[in-house]
């Protein structure tokens, strides 16, 4: 048997609800440590996988937390646990100042994640360096098609991020392994710049015919939280 | 003061695992060291979500398409 203590999120001070419960159904505790809470759930044995149900569970409870608006928080990344109070108790000590800057960094803020399918197809007519290939052979053709889309697909994700970015606090190309033609970011807006924000992504949708523009949120700041930050 | 803004875009919310799983096992505070989690058992599972994911992707892209092509 081993005990451990499954975690969901840091914050400034504030607990989970009376009575809320996590993961597998166990009971949310806070342990507070120099003002600092670390949102916990006990367990034995546990051994939490990565499927639907754990992912929502860890996420009901961080938006929970978020949702309360008593004040910042950093959810923590899905499946990490500790072994038990004490080592919860040293983490929050030792890691106080970084963990500290992270709340002063997302207090006040959200996250809208945009994301972005390019249909390079659909736009030749626009680009002469697609264009130019079909006087090629067959094998050149096809990688000059290729490196015209790829070049076409930036283009178009650069013309959606620059100005979104410069409505958000901070902003993040998050994912790895994309393909060219799907563009990924998050954005850490201030809570006031919501409404603009949301409008420029539907002057971009308008504007962009190519490009098939889908913003997800208000998300508590998961890309904005650590300090490994993309 | 914002709430009613917030209530609003949350309406509009569109959740997508996509976007749940990106921010769940990439974003996040990481805790280096006392992790019991087998490193292993998370990558095994990884590996299975990424399939689903790659499935959504799919069935979006097929649902997007249309709309792209009468846009131009």
């Amino acid at each position: 048997m081993t005990a451990t203590r499954y975690l969901y999120a840091i914050t400034e001070g504030f607990g989970p609800a009376p009575g809320a419960s996590g993961l597998r159904g166990a009971p949310l505790a806070g342990i507070e440590e120099g003002g600092l809470v670390m949102v916990t759930s006990p367990h034995v044995d546990l051994r939490a996988e990565a499927d639907e149900e754990d992912l929502w569970s860890h996420e009901a409870v961080v938006e929970s937390l978020f949702d309360t608006g008593e004040g910042a928080i950093l959810p923590m990344r899905f499946g990490t646990t500790l072994p038990g109070e004490a080592a919860v108790r040293a983490a929050l000590r030792d890691r106080a100042p970084e963990w500290r800057a992270a709340l002063d960094r997302v207090r006040g803020a959200i996250e809208l994640g945009v994301r972005a399918q390019i249909d390079v197809d659909a736009a030749p007519e626009q680009s002469p360096s697609v264009r130019r290939t079909e006087a090629a052979g067959p094998g050149t053709a096809y990688m000059l098609d290729r490196l015209g889309q790829g070049r076409l697909a930036a283009e178009v994700a650069r013309s959606i991020h620059a100005p979104l970015s410069e409505l958000a606090r901070e902003s993040a190309h998050v994912i790895r392994n994309q393909p060219t033609t799907m563009m990924k970011a998050a954005y850490l807006v201030e809570e006031v710049v919501v409404p603009d924000f949301q409008r420029e992504v539907e002057r971009l949708e308008a504007s962009l015919p190519d490009a098939a523009i889908t913003c997800t949120g208000p998300w508590p700041p998961y890309s904005f939280s650590g300090s490994e930050r993309a | 003061m914002t709430t009613t803004s917030l209530e609003r875009s949350r309406a509009a919310r569109e959740v997508s695992l996509l976007d749940l799983v990106d921010r769940l096992l990439d974003g996040g505070v990481v805790i280096h060291g006392d992790i019991t989690l087998a490193v292993a058992d998370v990558d095994l599972v990884y590996v299975g979500l990424r399939a689903l994911v790659a499935s959504v992707e799919t069935m979006k892209r097929e649902v997007g398409m249309p709309r792209l092509g009468s846009a131009l």
